[in-house]
């Protein structure tokens, strides 16, 4: 760095000065309006709603200390001394109010910290206590923000006017901004547009920073203004109100979600931290963790591909789950299934106990490609039939699941109609025949296995018995419970799926469906809460408490997780994550595990709303897959089946996101043509002036006239004339020995740019643009 | 400028990926921004970019070997800002030695006409050329780049340091035949040559016989007189020390010739074999001498003198000067 280049010229100071008033003011705006509330009362404002509230007085300091700053070190000489004296007196004044500016300090990071958490839903907001009044703690923020803005100018001022490097100006001014801008909160927008100004024009002037000064100034100049017209060209072009992700992004997310999901059997779980709700990992996971489960959040994403004959809303199950826990539902202990089927013996599966059945129903095929759907299982229909099923490479785990092979995704399984059984089966004593290895061991199997289903399928944390059991008598006492209340379950097992429905239908009396239900607070169990408090949930907390109660009543049950889907005959249907559901399932004996939609009507309704395209709603829980109270148990719809014709929540929807996008991308694709083919123009332009240029200049003088006049000639087709006199010198140069004289040639190319000035402004304007900008003709 | 373009790279990725990510506006806004900057870039550099070009210069054009000079390469752009970033290779080469030098230049921040310097390496003696290849010029973000036309080549004669010499007693009537140069490959009996007329001949020089015979006017013009002058011959190959000691003890005879006024012709073999003679009688004849005899390439083996005896006159009484480098390095007779 050549020391003159150290030096300051007026015009370098004028740059300088510009992108200080540009960084510190456009920061100190910024900064303000992220974090102070405006329109709040006086009474309710915060300390830094009330700095916000005097933001006139606080740009007017940031531009004057802004301009004390690129004062100091502009000096030619002594800066660092005058630094220095700044420096000590910021110093002292930090000494002298050391109390109130720490308390200012801690109160402005706990109102951002505070901001950030209850947008974010991360972290966790800390208490503070200033011992301060409100005046105080307001005069605290002040005193702080203030010697903030000072010290900051300072180091700004030598970052821009001696250090002249961008990232560090970045560096300094966009961290205070960085949490506000991730928890989506925006700026006063002209104010960060001038804070971007300032990091775009130090960006583009960062190769010239040692440039003489008066150049490196006319270049930040030109940079700075250049950059405020492209931010303000694209604030025009991008609005910020009304702004949708565009297709391509949803697009995008999905394929990239899609990707990590597959990449997650090799790599840690991607579910906690702050910004977990932007990427939505749905499915059936080992543990269902109520205690945690907030708001919901789906980005629309298809998560399952499925074809299939049947025609109907499918329940496409992933995994059970049996033990709930503080509040969260897990699998049963390792071990426990073997004392249904121990290690070497091969036990019919329960999974399969209903579709081994003789009954004569169709059986259809399913093709399932899980594209970003969590968990080891295969979402997988009712009631598959085990064969092919055992073929596609899906093996059952116990009594839980399907498991699919690791790197496997895409399973094609046949599945069959059920019915439960009807009250004349289960009276005759004798459980539904099973096929299997012998119609003694088929029975026997299922016979062991309804007794582990009773055994460990009916516990209830003992700190929830008491409530739970106390609201199935409510719902006895109120009616919503048809039957009277026995205890044997022999008795009314058949029953169970119409008192899910009833249950779910009295949970529905005082509870109210909402998505964005929050999370249980800490140390409070999520299904009292719900019951108890907050009294809105989502499938989760309905399927939760509905099994808990269903246990309470001695009914054996489990928390069942997976997507519903409505498929067409030969046609794909794209689940998409929004379509995650959480059902129970109710023991049934002589017949086994039997699916029971506990989630109210709205949440279908709910789902649906998002893509506008779902106009039939569907019909309440109970005729969801849901067996019917019905005398006739036989005549209830199968778990599978569903209306026909009716789109899945979720399902079929045009994402309106984008429309925005949609609109403005022709605009800037034909503003990009537009912009290409000017400079194409341009280029041409330039290209054809240097030709001519430099054959015009050719140091045999005698070949530039004849060029010269060949140009003259091209100019006839144009309604050009050429002079005798050219013609003359032209044949002069042909013809003679003689060399043309500097004069003649001269003379020639004067009445050539003649011809052309004369052409380039004839009336017609098609020939002025082909002129100019084509043929590179000059302006007259 | 590959690191400028992959930061670039990684920034719109990030952007992309916080707007493919994120419901938020500040995605889609800083991924236009970073598709926009570099246009704006672009548009702020390429009027100067598309202008520049570059001259090359030595100063000072000529000095005795070991002094002290500089290459400039000058730049001129259109507009008043300046040219962020200009690359090329230098490459310095001594017509005489073959010796080269490269060098990789990297500018930024380039103001209009402000010449960029590089000391030239003026070790041996010889004809020195600066060349400037791969000239490009980049925009303000570094992240396109344009080639520029390679300019003319700057050249930097380095002269040699006359020895000291003093000039030999040469009898009178002895003198070699020194032969015009272009009659050289000739042969004896013809002195002149034939072209064609250029205004300003005189009239008595047109060759009227051929003129009529091929239509066109054709003149006769004269060689070399030919006088006889003592021949100071020197074998014009050898190490780069080797050549300079020679030269030096060449020019320090010439220069004692010319001091005691006594005409002479200079007569070596140059690269190719073909021989070159040149009388020197003044400075200026000195002066050029110096500029053909540092011009051509010569190895560090060649041919000699003695190898071609006709070159040296045979027949005619001759006082010839040798000049060879190392010990015995002049020998008259």
């Amino acid at each position: 760095m050549a020391e003159q280049e150290k030096r300051l010229s007026p015009l370098s100071v004028l740059g300088d000065g510009l992108l200080l008033l540009c960084a510190l003011p456009g920061l100190t705006a910024s900064f303000l309006s992220l974090y102070g509330r405006a329109g709040v009362s006086p009474a309710l404002m915060g300390p830094l709603d009330w700095a916000a509230a005097q933001g006139d007085q606080f740009l007017l300091l940031a531009a004057l200390f802004a301009l004390l700053s690129l004062c100091v070190w502009s000096l030619p000489r002594f800066r660092w001394t005058a630094a220095g004296g700044l420096a000590a007196l910021w110093a002292l004044t930090l000494w002298g109010n050391w109390r109130a500016v720490s308390a200012g300090a801690v109160l402005t990071v706990q109102s951002v910290a505070d901001l950030f958490a209850s947008r974010v839903v991360w972290g966790r907001t800390f208490d503070y206590d200033s011992g301060l009044v409100l005046q105080a703690q307001r005069e605290a923020v002040r005193l702080f923000l203030l010697l903030a803005l000072a010290l900051l100018a300072l180091v700004l001022g030598w970052v821009v006017v001696r250090a002249r490097r961008w990232w560090m100006a970045a560096l300094i001014t966009l961290p205070p901004l960085l949490p506000g801008l991730l928890a989506d909160l925006y700026p006063s927008w002209p104010a960060f547009l001038a804070l971007c100004a300032c990091w775009c024009a130090m960006l583009i002037s960062s190769l010239c920073r040692w440039a003489a000064p008066s150049a490196r100034g006319r270049l930040t100049l030109a940079a700075l203004g250049a950059s405020v017209l492209a931010l303000a060209v694209l604030t025009l072009i991008f609005p910020r109100e009304g702004y949708t992700r565009p297709p391509w992004a949803l697009k995008a997310q999905e394929d990239l979600a899609n990707l990590a999901n597959r990449a997650a059997d090799w790599l840690p779980r991607w579910e906690d931290g702050p910004f977990h709700t932007t990427v939505t990992f749905v499915g059936s996971a080992e543990e269902a963790d109520l205690a945690h489960a907030g708001p919901l959040s789906y980005s629309g994403r298809t998560v399952l591909r499925v074809t299939s004959d049947y025609e109907g809303r499918l329940y496409l199950r992933g995994s059970s789950l049996a033990v709930y826990e503080d509040g969260v539902w897990k699998a049963l202990p390792e071990g426990t299934y073997e004392e249904y089927c121990p290690v070497d013996e091969h036990a019919p599966v329960p999974l399969y106990f209903p579709a081994m059945q003789e009954q004569d129903s169709p059986t259809y095929t399913i093709t399932v490609d899980n594209v970003g759907a969590v968990g080891t299982c295969v979402y997988a229909p009712y009631f598959p039939t085990p064969q092919v099923a055992e073929d596609t490479g899906a093996l059952p785990v116990e009594d839980s699941y399907l498991a699919r092979k690791q790197g496997q995704w895409e399973h094609t399984l046949s599945f069959v109609e059920r019915t439960p059984p009807n009250h004349a089966v289960l009276d005759s004593g004798g459980y539904v025949t099973l096929t299997g290895p012998g119609p003694s061991e088929g029975q026997i199997a299922a016979g062991r296995y309804a007794e582990y289903a009773y055994s460990h399928y009916l516990d209830v944390p003992e700190e929830l018995r008491g409530a739970l059991e106390e609201l199935v008598n409510m719902a006895w006492s109120v009616g919503a419970l048809g039957a009277p209340y026995m205890s044997a379950p022999s008795f009314f097992n058949g029953d169970a799926p119409r008192y899910a429905g009833q249950l779910a239908d009295f949970l529905n009396t005082f509870c109210t469906y909402d998505q964005s239900a929050p999370a249980a607070p800490e140390g409070t169990d999520p299904v009292l809460y719900f019951l108890n408090e907050s009294h809105r949930g989502y499938c989760m907390h309905y399927a939760s408490t509905v099994t808990l109660l269903l246990r309470a009543m001695g009914i054996p049950s489990r928390y069942v997780s997976g997507f519903t889907a409505v498929t067409q005959p030969d046609r794909q249907v794209d689940v998409p994550d929004r379509a995650a559901h959480a059902w129970v399932e109710v023991w049934l004996d002589g017949f086994g595990w039997y699916p029971v939609e506990v989630t109210p009507i709205a949440a279908f309704e709910q789902l649906a709303q998002p893509g506008g395209d779902n106009p039939d709603p569907l019909p309440s829980a109970d005729a969801t897959p849901t067996p019917q109270p019905t005398d006739n148990p036989g005549e209830t719809p199968a778990p599978s089946q569903g209306p026909g014709g009716q789109t899945g929540p979720g399902e079929g929807e045009d994402d309106p996101t984008g429309s925005l996008g949609a609109v403005l991308l022709p605009v800037l694709k034909g503003l990009a043509a537009l912009a290409g083919l000017c400079g194409l123009l341009w280029l041409l332009q330039s290209a054809l002036k240097r030709h001519r240029t430099q054959r015009l200049a050719d140091p045999d003088r005698n070949r530039a006239a004849l060029y010269a006049y060949r140009c003259l000639e091209r100019l006839e087709r144009w309604g050009g004339r050429t002079d005798p006199q050219a013609v003359e010198l032209a044949e002069k140069a042909k013809y003679s020995a003689h060399t043309l004289t500097e004069e003649e040639l001269a003379q020639l190319t004067r009445l050539l740019d003649g011809e052309r000035v004369r052409l380039s402004v004839g009336p017609a304007w098609w020939r002025r643009l082909l002129f100019r900008y084509v043929w590179g003709m000059p302006r007259p | 400028m590959w690191i400028r373009r992959l930061i670039w790279a990684g920034a719109l990725t990030a952007a992309l990926l916080f707007q493919i990510t994120n419901n938020n506006y500040l995605g889609q806004f800083l991924t236009a921004l970073c598709i926009v900057l570099p246009l704006l870039s672009l548009a702020l550099s390429l009027p100067g970019m598309l202008r520049c070009h570059l001259t090359l210069s030595a100063d000072p054009a000529s000095l005795d070997r070991g002094g002290k000079a500089q290459w400039a390469v000058e730049i001129d752009t259109w507009g008043s800002l300046p040219i962020a970033r200009l690359t090329l290779r230098l490459t310095e080469e001594n017509l005489l030695t073959g010796q080269l030098q490269r060098a990789k230049l990297k500018l930024t921040g380039v103001a209009r006409r402000r010449p960029a310097r590089a000391d030239a390496v003026t070790d041996h003696c010889g004809l020195l050329e600066l060349r400037a290849e791969r000239a490009r010029v980049c925009d303000y973000l570094g992240l396109f780049s344009l080639r520029l036309p390679d300019p003319a080549p700057a050249r930097l004669l380095c002269r040699p340091i006359p020895a000291q010499a003093e000039a030999p007693h040469i009898p009178e009537g002895m003198g070699a035949r020194p032969v015009a140069q272009n009659a050289a490959r000739r042969g004896p009996g013809e002195d002149y040559e034939l072209r064609e007329y250029r205004p300003g001949d005189p009239m008595r020089s047109v060759h009227w016989k051929l003129s009529s015979k091929w239509d066109e006017l054709i003149v006769k013009e004269r060689g070399e007189t030919v006088t006889p002058l003592p021949l100071l011959t020197l074998d014009r190959f050898g190490t780069p020390e080797a050549l300079d000691e020679l030269l030096d003890r060449a020019a320090g005879m010439s220069r004692a010739l010319l001091s005691v006024q006594r005409p002479h012709a200079v007569l070596w073999l140059d690269g190719a074999g073909e021989p070159q003679l040149h009388p020197v009688s003044d400075e200026r004849e000195y002066r050029l001498l110096l500029t053909a005899l540092l011009t051509g390439p010569a190895g560090e083996t060649g041919p000699t003198l003695d190898d071609h005896p006709e070159l040296l006159g045979a027949g005619v009484p001759a006082f010839r000067i040798h000049i060879s480098a190392g010990e015995g390095g002049v020998s008259h007779g």
